[in-house]
């Protein structure tokens, strides 16, 4: 019966051999090239004046629609949103409204800030098995890789799944009242990360009159509401009448995606070769 | 009234995997309760000679447990709460083993504190939590529920270890945490408890950056209610609590990493490591006169003004005591705690558990010494103990139920039963071996004989058959006749290792027919959904490990497809009847669109796009993985609600991204 299993004990000597130099080189090279392109994703991510680090570099977004330049905005990424410079033009009486962050404020991008502690994380785990860990098991690469890729999973779904809120939550979310002169009551701002993309929404609302024919229904949570949502806000029930999105690329956000698809890449395939080897002795703890 | 459902569980000789991920011995140093990545939590008991036996395994949560604590005042309920990964906390009786309490909620927990204070707070108590989310959470003890958060004034972040501090000279509580850019702040617990009650706004009350990252463990010392130990993965270091002034730190060395540490006596510092070393060190005070030879005084006075003027610059320096011993071999990363009790027998233990499922203890000595000559003393190991312990300590009842067929003589060793099929039209057991035999059985006779008779049953009474065709270990089986019936009754599928699909004919024992794949293991067999055929009949659909996907038809004999360009494991498959699509949803969330007359990929589809086309159609099935992966659906901080927009079965949707300023 044991010898139906692999062939002839030539055969076994040779993967074994091919085993050994996978656990020992090809798996260390695999995991050096891995946080290289991690440390590289993290340098994109820069951290917002921690004491440690210099003061982040400044970036200013530019967020407007090309067609009916109804809503211009300026955002300032240093690590955090620093700045957001918002023109609104009124769709009815053409009034323009002005609205920028308070000079002492700071709204943190928490989609960021998550994909960058995932980011550390996954390197962290690939530290503390440099060159000097001798790997035993296929099964310890295995699980060391399977760590890694649900940490890169995260980081690439925080920046690709935005939180889904209901409009009380964004009228109750600490971003409206980070606006000098304040936000006016019938203006709701969200802002977030959209894969790569940073997206603010200006919700404009009216209030349904007490004696409205319409059927109240309170609006679930979405990543971008429409206009007809409704919701309880205080006492006051009000509608959604117009929905302005205008959104801007963000070219690091970009690199840090293309780098968390080639590593998790890089880990499925160290995953694959080790499974190779599964197959050929699984009557042993492998 | 409910009335309960009694399960019986029947193990074979080896005991199931339990990679400890999570441990802590309970208050009365009875009972040691490890959480795995499995997910499941072990309870066992602890003797008073240190002995350690399985007591039960708990089933409670679908993905790796990631933390563990004492849910109320151990004196009163003997409860624990775990969290796992996917946001499931459980509340447990560790006496009765039962689940009292069970919640899921959007954050994912590294760490949790309980905290009461029974003349200021009503209810039961608060967890403490902290995790893979801005700043501590707090949840209601015996509901599970948020009941509010403490919030960071300036740089919210997550947070990597917490401590609660009691002062017995003020009587107030104070939380202290680390976070993971090395922030240390301080929140006022006690005095904040109306506040939180309210729903007010509680911020911290002094924050200090310590200038090293990876912070594992944060403690402060009851016996001198003044120092404060911080360890991180690459140092530990020492800190006055009064102002938060650093009097030691000291370096890994041989490339260590700290996982942890105690203070487990006035100026006595326990530090382990991630591969499951430890170390006691004595703080002892070193005083330097400006020239002078150095003298040692006791006492930790912050300096003196002698007579001559000079200032004497106090500084600890630790001595290393003990050390305790490790075996080698041991898999990394360990999970390491340490208990002191205080009540009989008085022990101070260090445990330890690993991946394999092992756990070790030391007893600490009460005055730890180290040699003679100055070295360190070793610590041995006291006990160490896994669940196959326990299972090798007992006969084991029943052994496999094909052991008589599976043509061993001689006691050459038992068969290995690699995949297994029950057909409960015919009253039939399909097992596929290691070495490529498949044994069909009468499967209520084959267990009947093995579980009530024993070993009396002649084997020739119970009839089987024997089918030979693979020559590589059976991976996988399907009865077609089982999912449809409009199937032929004789046929079955068997993949194996090697890539080999055959067709049986289970009456007369023939093969009917080989594919070869060639494309690695075979690892699941599916059928395609009634309404789903293609030249009048249903599919067969094989899964390899190559993460290819294979389209056979039986009548035909033919491969219609084989898609072979998916990177990542596949997890879903998906039937579009009207077109003629097979969907094939992967591991790493993107969705491949095979057409199948042509072969050809159609279309590949990632993030937010993939996500439709997987819930658009119904008739999905998931593919069996081998090893439990915890899906990731968790939502940031909403229940899942997703605006209803109907689809049909037509073209496939090709929802538009940009969504531009609309209006009514």
């Amino acid at each position: 019966m044991v010898t139906v299993m692999a062939a002839t004990a030539a055969e076994r000597a040779v993967l074994e051999e091919e085993f050994r130099w996978l656990l020992h080189d090809e798996v260390h090279a695999v995991l050096k090239q891995l946080q290289d392109i991690l440390k590289e994703a993290s340098l994109r991510f820069t951290l917002t004046g921690s004491g440690t680090e210099g003061p982040a570099k400044q970036e200013n977004f530019i967020l407007g629609s090309c067609g009916t330049d109804q809503v211009k905005g300026v955002l300032t990424l240093q690590g955090a949103l620093s700045q957001a410079d918002v023109n609104l033009k009124m769709p009815r009486n053409n009034q323009l409204l002005h609205f920028a962050f308070r000079e002492d404020k700071q709204w943190k991008l928490q989609q960021i800030q998550d994909a960058r502690n995932h980011v550390s994380q996954a390197i962290y785990l690939l530290t503390s098995r440099d060159e000097s860990y001798q790997f035993k098991t296929g099964a310890e690469v295995l699980k060391l890789m399977d760590a890694v890729m649900l940490q890169l999973t995260r980081a690439r779904n925080r920046l690709t799944t935005p939180a889904t809120l209901t409009l009380p939550e964004i009228a109750a979310s600490g971003l409206t009242r980070m606006f000098a002169p304040a936000l006016p009551s019938d203006l709701l701002v969200n802002v977030y990360i959209n894969l790569n993309k940073l997206c603010l929404t200006v919700y404009q609302l009216h209030a349904l009159q007490p004696n409205s024919t319409k059927n109240f229904r309170p609006a679930g949570g979405a990543v971008l509401h429409s206009p007809g949502a409704m919701f309880e806000w205080g006492s006051q029930r009000l509608e959604v009448s117009h929905v302005h999105k205008v959104e801007c690329v963000i070219p690091w956000l970009n690199d840090a995606l293309v780098y968390f698809t080639v590593s998790l890449q890089l880990c499925q395939q160290l995953k694959d070769k080790i499974s190779v080897f599964s197959s050929y002795w699984s009557y042993r703890p492998f | 009234m409910r009335t309960s459902l009694q399960a019986v569980a029947l193990w074979g000789q080896k005991a199931p995997p339990h990679s400890i991920t999570a441990i802590m011995i309970t208050d009365d140093q009875r009972t040691i309760v490890t959480g795995s990545q499995e997910g499941q939590l072990c309870l066992w008991n602890l003797s008073h000679e240190l002995k350690i036996s399985a007591k039960e395994l708990l089933f409670g949560h679908s993905a790796s447990v990631t933390c563990l604590a004492r849910a109320r005042d151990f004196s009163k309920q003997p409860y624990i709460v775990s969290a796992a990964e996917n946001g499931e906390m459980c509340v447990w009786n560790v006496t009765s083993g039962q689940c009292v309490e069970k919640a899921t909620l959007p954050y994912r927990h590294t760490a949790i504190c309980y905290y009461h204070c029974s003349f200021r707070m009503t209810g039961e108590g608060w967890l403490l939590c902290c995790g893979e989310y801005q700043d501590v959470l707090i949840i209601d003890a015996k509901t599970l529920a948020v009941v509010h958060s403490f919030r960071s004034s300036q740089f919210p972040d997550w947070i990597n270890c917490m401590c609660i501090v009691h002062s017995m000279r003020i009587q107030e509580d104070s939380l202290l945490v680390v976070s993971v850019a090395g922030e240390l702040k301080v929140w006022d617990l006690s005095s904040s408890i109306n506040s939180i009650q309210e729903k007010r706004d509680v911020y911290e009350k002094e924050s200090k950056f310590l200038e090293s990252l990876n912070c594992q463990t944060i403690r402060f010392c009851t016996y001198t209610e003044r120092l404060l130990l911080v360890v991180f993965s690459k140092c530990w270091k020492v800190y006055d609590y009064c102002d938060f002034s650093l009097l030691l730190t000291e370096v890994s060395r041989n490339g260590q990493f700290f996982a942890g540490g105690e203070m487990i006596a006035a100026h006595r510092i326990l530090i382990w490591t991630e591969d499951g070393h430890s170390y006691i060190y004595q703080l002892l005070n070193r005083w330097a006169q400006m020239g002078a030879v150095y003298k040692t005084f006791s006492g930790l006075s912050k300096s003196l003004y002698p007579v001559d003027g000079r200032v004497l610059k106090e500084s600890i320096y630790p001595h290393l005591l003990c050390s305790t011993s490790v075996q080698e071999n041991k898999s990394r990363p360990f999970v390491m705690g340490y208990m002191n009790e205080r009540k009989e027998p008085f022990y101070k233990v260090l445990f330890s558990g690993e991946v394999s499922g092992r756990i070790t203890l030391w007893h600490i000595p009460d005055v730890p010494v180290s040699k003679f000559d100055g070295s360190p003393r070793e610590i041995p190991v006291t006990t160490t103990w896994t669940l196959q312990d326990n299972f090798d300590k007992h006969d084991t009842v029943s052994q496999s139920i094909i052991d008589y067929f599976s043509g061993l003589k001689d006691g050459a060793g038992t068969a290995v039963v690699t995949s297994s099929e029950y057909i409960p039209s015919l009253d039939k057991l399909i097992c596929g071996c290691e070495d490529g035999t498949i044994i069909i059985t009468q499967a209520l006779n084959a267990a009947k004989a093995r579980l009530l008779e024993g070993g009396s049953l002649v084997k020739d009474s119970l009839s089987h058959k024997v089918l030979k065709g693979h020559h590589q270990s059976v991976t996988s089986l399907l009865y077609p006749h089982g999912l449809s019936s409009k199937l032929d009754q004789s046929w079955m599928l068997s993949g194996d290792l090697d890539s080999c699909v055959i067709l049986w004919d289970i009456f007369t024992e023939e093969i009917l027919h080989k594919f070869f794949l060639e494309a690695g293991a075979v690892t699941s067999l599916l059928m395609s959904p009634e309404k789903f055929k293609l030249r009048g009949e249903q599919i067969i659909c094989c899964v390899c490990s190559d993460h290819s996907v294979a389209l056979l038809h039986l009548e035909g004999k033919s491969c219609l497809l084989h898609a072979r360009k998916h990177f990542f494991p596949v997890r879903m498959i998906k039937w579009h009847p009207v077109e003629n699509f097979l969907i094939v949803g992967c591991a790493d969330d993107s969705v491949y669109i095979w057409e199948i007359e042509t072969g050809t990929l159609e279309r590949h589809e990632t993030g937010e796009r993939a996500r439709i086309i997987l819930n658009c159609c119904d008739d999905s099935q998931l593919v069996k993985s081998v090893l439990p992966i915890a899906s990731e659906t968790l939502k940031h901080k909403s229940i899942e609600q997703r605006s209803s927009s109907p689809y049909q079965l037509g073209p496939l949707p090709c929802p538009s991204l940009q969504v531009e300023s609309s209006c009514k």
